[in-house]
């Protein structure tokens, strides 16, 4: 975890977890359930040989908004639309830029070598945004729709559980949980900061 | 005159030329308030118009300056500046920038403002701005900005990599110098100034002003930030209005020069003046015009009148005016026409004499003086013919009487003048003649001729008169050649002839000596008796046989206040000739007798000798006179002698003898005074009723030495003893005399050897003295 991952505000604790399987739901502090946060234990299990991951550019924006990684995994930047675009990342755990032409499919691909917050824009599309988490740990999850995740924890040890989201707030907070055998229930107890995410404008 | 042409005059020039000025005035004023209130509403659009030149390089700039910072090589540039090598390469990225938006001034600052790189040095360092909040972070915001006196417009926007990813912030700046402040003057006609508020002081920024209205802005003392109203200084007209940026210090300072605004006016006032100028003109001729209408008629009739003032009657009007005053005119030449008949008949009253209508002596003056100017070389004569005893006839037979002879001598004199002669009458009694063109030698005769005009009797009421007359002749230019001067001689001469009973004389110089002191005395001799001017003096009367002093004679003695003391031969004559002897008598007698009675009283038996004159003889009041003096003093008759000259006596022996013989009726004694001198016959004085011959003194005092004198003196003393007279000597000047008068058996002396005249007191003393010694031949 280094200074700018922590600017991501993740909200932290310290408790006994069993080994096994964790299940997560996340809620704002109006208790809807928050999709796309990002929870992870640490230490949490040790890297993996990591999969492959992707994000692709579809309809003028990027896919999936939120995107979790293990350190040193591979992602992959096809562009399913039929313009180009312009990938790029200034920010320090990895910077890059990619100009991806229609139908370049695995001809594209990033290493994030190292755990942090990527910001990925399009030079050519200004309203696309998307977030690339790299982590330097296998246990973490990303919530669905319903604001639930499931993440692998190993066994016996203090753990240590951080969440992040696009829409916290930056300062830390202490979080309202509940734990219940291998259930875990967060709730924010700060209003989420607007979407970032701009509509897209021109031709659609 | 002028006075009323000046007042038309000035009423319509100064009334029009004060409605003008207030006009004036008024146009001025509400001009300049127009011009004020036009330049306020200017300099309210002015704000407007430099408000939308903002807003428009706000959009412009706004648009510009968010494009620029989706540059992908701008957000490289500062997402990787990580080192000083970088300031460099970002500062060329910069400065190509402000040169595309033709800015004056860009930079890049990190997300929390601190400055990465800039193309101007004065802004390479440091955090400058308060930036936007995180909250507001995607709007993009314009200031003003002051650096090292210099103002720029900046627009400050956000680098996003991409949004809400904030990596830093893009400044653009816009320099607010002269230039920009220019453009906007030229498009608002307003001067613009942006100024940063110092205390009251103002420092300006940026400005359209010369040099020296720079210097009078920011030395103004600036008042509180006038609420959108304008301040008037010194014909500027100065809007300020706030500007965003810097804590409110800075101002943008619109004016405008109330004079230079009004210069639009300027034809409009050249041709107010140039109307009132015409106006005034226009109207300065017609108000002279119609001074002059009205005054001219009038100045012409105060001329007009001023010459019949100045005594000219004779002019005619000047030629009729019109309107009312013509009407004036008429009744003033009316006037004149008045005035000039009666001045001639006061001309002709002041010139003549009523009575006898001959020109008076005023005029006759004038005549003379008309002859003497004419024909200075020709000798002139002037006669004066004074009428002798004229007042006798106007006492006697009335005024009227005295009237009618006037009225007759003037038609004889003028049925007989020459043709060239001037008759006028010169006085009361006296008529004058001037004769022209004589010779010297011709005088006298032409001067007996108008005397023989009076020889034939006048016919009075029926009574037949003889008028005597004395005539005085005067020659020009012998005598006098003023005229004044040879009237008086005339009549000097005129008087000589009346005191010597001569028909005529002509004047001399040694007439002249007295004479005019005897006229003034003759006018002052009734008042000098009033006044008790005249005293009597006493010369005592020496009975010779007894040595006895029987009695004395009275002297008249003027005491006058100017002349002092004059004696009886000066002043006697006089009153003889202007009649008022008679007045002098009365005096005489009243006061001897009144004296003669306190001499009395102290045992002074005296007789009292008065001398009464020839005229005295004519006066039929003297024995009245006498008879009241008797009466009042209680003197007997006998003790008064009355003493008439012996050619008194003979001037009118009929009368004189008619008179005296009267006076001896009451008691009076009568004595004939200065014997030997009237040329009377022994008949003539045997007809007298006198008592006493006084012998003249000439004969007396040249007894002792002249053997003639002796011999008429021993023969009248034995004449009058031979009448039954008694004698007196007078003149009895020394002992010798006394002694042979004596001899000749004269009864009584009289002179300076026994004593002078003596006023009473010196009288009353020597009477003592003499009275203590009882020796006559001792007296002196």
């Amino acid at each position: 975890m280094d200074g700018r991952f922590a600017g991501f505000c993740l909200a932290m604790m310290v408790l006994p977890v069993m080994a096994g399987e964790l299940s997560v739901t996340v809620t704002t502090a109006d208790g809807k359930p928050l999709p796309d946060a990002v929870v992870w234990v640490s230490p949490g299990a040790a890297p993996l040989s990591p999969a492959p991951s992707v994000m692709d550019q579809l309809d003028k924006r990027f896919k999936p908004f939120v995107l979790p990684v293990q350190t040193g995994t591979q992602v992959d930047f096809p562009n399913s639309d039929s313009i180009n675009h312009h990938v790029y990342s200034f920010s320090p755990a990895k910077r890059f830029e990619l100009k991806l032409f229609p139908g370049s499919h695995n001809a594209h691909t990033v290493t994030f070598d190292k755990p942090g917050l990527v910001t990925l824009g399009c030079n050519i599309h200004d309203w696309m945004l998307a977030y690339i988490l790299v982590l330097p740990t296998s246990s973490f999850g990303k919530t669905n729709a319903q604001g639930e995740l499931k993440l692998s924890v190993p066994d016996g040890v203090v753990k240590e559980v951080s969440i992040w989201h696009p829409q916290l707030a930056s300062a830390p907070e202490p979080l309202m949980q509940k734990v219940s055998g291998v259930n875990m229930q967060i709730r924010l107890d700060k209003p989420l900061k607007p979407d970032p995410r701009r509509r897209p404008r021109g031709y659609d | 005159m002028y006075s009323l042409r000046r007042s038309i005059f000035q009423f319509f020039v100064g009334l029009l030329a004060l409605a003008l000025c207030v006009n004036f005035v008024l146009v001025y004023r509400s001009t300049w308030s127009h011009t004020r209130a036009q330049v306020e509403r200017q300099l309210h659009a002015g704000w407007q118009v430099f408000g939308n030149e903002l807003d428009a390089r706000r959009k412009a700039q706004t648009a510009m300056a968010v494009l620029i910072t989706q540059d992908f090589g701008l957000r490289s540039e500062i997402a990787t500046f990580s080192d000083q090598a970088n300031v460099e390469s970002l500062r060329v990225v910069l400065d190509n920038f402000r040169q595309r938006s033709s800015a004056d001034l860009a930079l890049a600052t990190d997300a929390g403002g601190k400055v990465l790189a800039a193309t101007d040095r004065h802004f390479a360092t440091g955090s400058l701005f308060s930036l936007p909040s995180p909250a507001r972070s995607e709007s993009q915001q314009d200031m003003l900005l002051v650096r090292e006196g210099r103002l720029y417009h900046v627009f400050v926007t956000p680098i996003y990599a991409p949004a809400p990813n904030l990596v830093g912030w893009f400044v653009l700046g816009f320099a607010q110098n002269d230039e920009t402040t220019r453009h906007l003057s030229d498009l608002t006609g307003l001067q613009v100034s942006l100024v940063q508020k110092q205390g009251r002081q103002l420092q300006v920024l940026a400005s359209s002003l010369g040099d020296s209205e720079r210097r009078v802005l920011q030395g103004m003392d600036w008042p509180g930030r006038p609420a959108g109203n304008a301040v008037l200084s010194d014909d500027q007209l100065y809007y300020a209005a706030p500007l965003q940026g810097q804590d409110g210090s800075l101002e943008v300072v619109l004016q405008r020069s109330l004079s230079e605004a009004m210069q639009g006016y300027r034809p409009l006032f050249w041709q107010l003046a140039l109307m009132a100028g015409v106006t005034l003109a226009l109207t300065v001729l017609g108000a002279f015009f119609i001074a002059g209408s009205v005054s001219r008629p009038l100045s012409e009739l105060a001329r007009y009148v001023r010459q019949v003032g100045s005594g000219d009657y004779a002019t005619a009007p000047p030629p009729p005016a019109r309107g009312e005053v013509q009407e004036l005119f008429a009744e003033f030449d009316t006037m004149r026409q008045a005035i000039a008949e009666r001045e001639s008949q006061i001309a002709y009253a002041a010139y003549h004499d009523p009575l006898t209508g001959l020109p008076n002596r005023l005029r006759f003056q004038q005549l003379l003086q008309e002859q003497i100017a004419t024909s200075p070389e020709q000798v002139a004569a002037v006669l004066v013919l004074g009428l002798n005893h004229f007042k006798d006839i106007n006492d006697t037979l009335g005024h009227h009487s005295g009237d009618m002879v006037l009225r007759q001598v003037a038609a004889r004199l003028m049925a007989q003048q020459r043709p060239l002669d001037r008759v006028a009458r010169f006085s009361g009694d006296a008529f004058v003649i001037l004769l022209n063109g004589v010779e010297r030698h011709e005088v006298l005769a032409l001067s007996l001729h108008y005397k023989q005009i009076l020889d034939e009797p006048f016919l009075i009421e029926s009574i037949a008169m003889t008028v005597n007359a004395a005539m005085g002749i005067g020659l020009y230019p012998e005598h006098a050649e003023s005229p004044a001067t040879l009237l008086q001689r005339a009549e000097i001469a005129m008087y000589v002839a009346k005191e010597k009973r001569l028909p005529c004389a002509l004047y001399s110089h040694q007439q002249n000596r007295y004479s005019l002191l005897r006229l003034s005395l003759m006018s002052e001799l009734r008042g000098a008796i009033d006044r008790n001017e005249l005293v009597l003096h006493y010369q005592p009367k020496l009975d010779i046989r007894e040595k006895r002093v029987s009695g004395v004679e009275c002297l008249v003695r003027w005491q006058h206040p100017v002349h002092g003391l004059i004696f009886p031969d000066d002043f006697i004559p006089l009153a003889e000739q202007t009649g008022n002897i008679r007045y002098l008598t009365a005096w005489a007698i009243r006061t001897a007798l009144t004296q003669c009675a306190r001499w009395r009283q102290q045992g002074m038996e005296l007789m009292m000798a008065v001398n009464i004159s020839s005229v005295d003889l004519q006066d039929p009041t003297l024995i009245g006179n006498v008879t009241e003096a008797l009466a009042a003093s209680g003197i007997p008759a006998e003790s008064l002698w009355l003493e008439v000259t012996e050619s008194a006596v003979m001037h009118d022996i009929d009368k004189a003898v008619e008179l005296l013989g009267g006076l001896r009726k009451l008691g009076v004694r009568l004595a004939i005074d200065d014997y030997g001198t009237g040329y009377s016959s022994m008949a003539q004085l045997k007809r007298l009723p006198v008592q006493e011959m006084k012998i003249d003194k000439s004969f007396v005092m040249g007894l002792t030495h002249s053997e003639d004198d002796a011999i008429i003196v021993r023969s009248t003393i034995e004449l009058g003893h031979n009448m039954g007279l008694s004698l007196v000597a007078e003149g009895v000047e020394s002992e010798e005399i006394f002694q042979l008068l004596a001899r000749y058996g004269c009864d009584i002396a009289q002179g300076y050897w026994i004593a002078r005249p003596l006023a009473v007191d010196a009288f009353e003393h020597w009477w003592r003295q003499r009275a203590e010694r009882r020796i006559p031949q001792e007296g002196i």
